[in-house]
């Protein structure tokens, strides 16, 4: 009977063990991804300053060195004539820099998303994308859809750009069918495409990897919506993946303190 | 000469086990009451059930060395305890198979300890079922709070929370000591040598599990959480 005793202690101790050793190794696997994604959420930001640098440096800069020049003509032009002719000039150009101030603009924030919502920015963005004439691509929205907070809206939208712009470019889809409805108390995406075709396994696999860094940004802006994303084949058979994005509408504020809370236990 | 001194010590710890017993009561109370302030309510419950115990252990002692029968104190020591420890148990365990376990032993531990108590047929009759059947349910209580320890599992090792060195002395001294009561009315008639020599192992196991209680009373904490020691 004794010998039973100090058996279970010693078993409780071992499984104990065991347990620990689990969860420290699951904590190491939490933390190697978060690193991950915080890396990749850097080196986008990063990415993005080094093209809005560009884009000012060689669009806007370049521009308003010429207008420079063309003042310093001014001062030298003795007709008004002449004068008129190169600050007409000047005022040419002036326009166009502030035509590309205010495309670099709506590129960092989308004007049609601030003004109109969700529903009408992915629209219009599969418009530009049916003009091109290379790519056909459906558009479905349940009616009025209640607005979001505009950083959520804003995130969903950069989800919807950044698997619109995957399928184009790994998948080479031609056809594209993108749905946002409301269902119950979560806003459902999905687009079915005839692409390649891309799996679950592949998406944890490359999210996870060094590389991957869109799909990183993506699974980045899911955790902060607090959404899931699921990528399964057609159930026609045809070739080509159903990619659906769930975000809640309510979401409740999760702590660290209350994740802890979750682990510890209640001794 | 080191050798026989300890020689020496252990012929005198094995000839007092009975006093070592009713001292090593005093090793978990003090630091009980270092710790009182800190403690949860499980933790002054079993404060009061081991002063309980101890004021009953140095009553048995003192009636032992006087050679007046103290079987029927003992008897009502186990029942107290018993109590007690159910009572405790059923804060800790709040799932309903262990309050359901609980209530079932209550009353077979009732039926047996009356049952027992009216079938004295002999002044210096050990009641051994009631002890015996206490034991075992203690035991099961034991391995149920363990179960719950593991289907809760900890961050931090389970050997630094009080709980287990609680519940382990508990189930150790209840291990040890289910076939000892169990054989000791038989033996008494018998081999009354053995029953001697097994009642020092008890004392033993009475010694390791205030022992194993004091380091649990040192693991006490500020912060607890509910259903806790």
């Amino acid at each position: 009977m004794l010998l039973f005793a100090i058996g279970v202690i010693v078993f409780v101790l071992a499984h104990q063990r065991r347990v620990i050793k689990y969860q420290l190794n699951l904590q190491k696997i939490k933390e190697e991804q978060q690193h991950l994604l915080l890396h990749a959420t850097i080196e986008s930001e990063e990415k993005e300053r080094q093209r809005i640098a560009g884009d000012l440096h060689d669009e806007v800069g370049a521009s308003l060195s010429t207008i420079r020049l063309y003042l310093l003509q001014v001062a030298k032009k003795k007709t008004p004539e002449e004068i008129a002719l190169v600050t007409g000039a000047a005022k040419e150009i002036l326009d166009e820099v502030t035509d590309k101030v205010r495309q670099i603009s709506h590129r960092l924030s989308p004007e049609m998303l601030m003004q109109f919502g969700l529903s009408e920015a992915i629209k219009n963005t599969t418009q530009k994308l049916n003009n091109t004439g290379s790519v056909r691509v459906t558009f479905y929205s349940s009616e009025n859809q209640p607005r979001m907070q505009p950083e959520d809206e804003l995130a969903v939208y950069r989800i919807t750009q950044e698997i619109i712009g995957n399928l184009l470019k790994h998948a080479a889809a031609t056809e594209m069918r993108v749905q946002l409805m409301h269902s119950g108390k979560n806003l459902v995406l999905s687009i079915e495409d005839n692409g390649k075709g891309f799996t679950q396994e592949t998406f944890e696999k490359l999210k996870n990897s060094p590389g991957g860094l869109g799909l990183k940004n993506i699974q980045s802006r899911i955790n902060i919506l607090q959404g899931n994303i699921s990528f399964k084949p057609l159930k026609s058979g045809n070739p080509g993946t159903l990619t659906t994005l769930t975000i809640p509408l309510e979401r409740k504020m999760i702590s660290h303190r209350e994740e802890w809370d979750n682990i510890l236990p209640v001794n | 000469m080191t050798i026989f001194l300890c020689m020496n010590l252990t012929e005198v710890l094995w000839n007092n086990s009975n006093l070592l017993s009713c001292a090593s009561f005093l090793a978990p109370l003090i630091i009980g009451a270092i710790k009182f302030p800190k403690a949860s309510n499980n933790i002054k419950l079993l404060i009061s059930i081991l002063t309980i115990s101890f004021i009953l252990t140095v009553i048995c002692y003192y009636t032992g060395i006087y050679f007046i029968n103290n079987l029927l104190i003992y008897f009502a020591q186990y029942i107290l305890e018993f109590t007690f420890y159910s009572i405790l148990f059923w804060r800790l365990l709040n799932t309903t198979i262990a309050k359901i376990f609980i209530i079932v032993s209550a009353v077979i531990v009732s039926s047996i300890a009356l049952i027992n108590y009216k079938s004295i047929i002999h002044p210096v009759s050990f009641l051994s079922d009631t002890p015996a059947i206490i034991s075992l349910a203690l035991i099961m209580y034991c391995i149920l709070f363990f179960n719950k320890q593991l289907n809760n599992p900890l961050i931090t090792f389970i050997y630094k929370t009080p709980g287990f060195w609680i519940v382990t002395g508990l189930l150790l001294y209840n291990a040890g000591n289910f076939l000892i009561f169990l054989f000791t009315n038989y033996l008494m008639h018998r081999n009354r040598d053995l029953v001697y020599l097994l009642w020092r192992l008890r004392d033993y196991l009475d010694v390791t599990k205030n022992i194993l209680i004091m380091i649990g009373f040192f693991h006490i904490k500020d912060k607890l959480w509910k259903g806790s020691f």
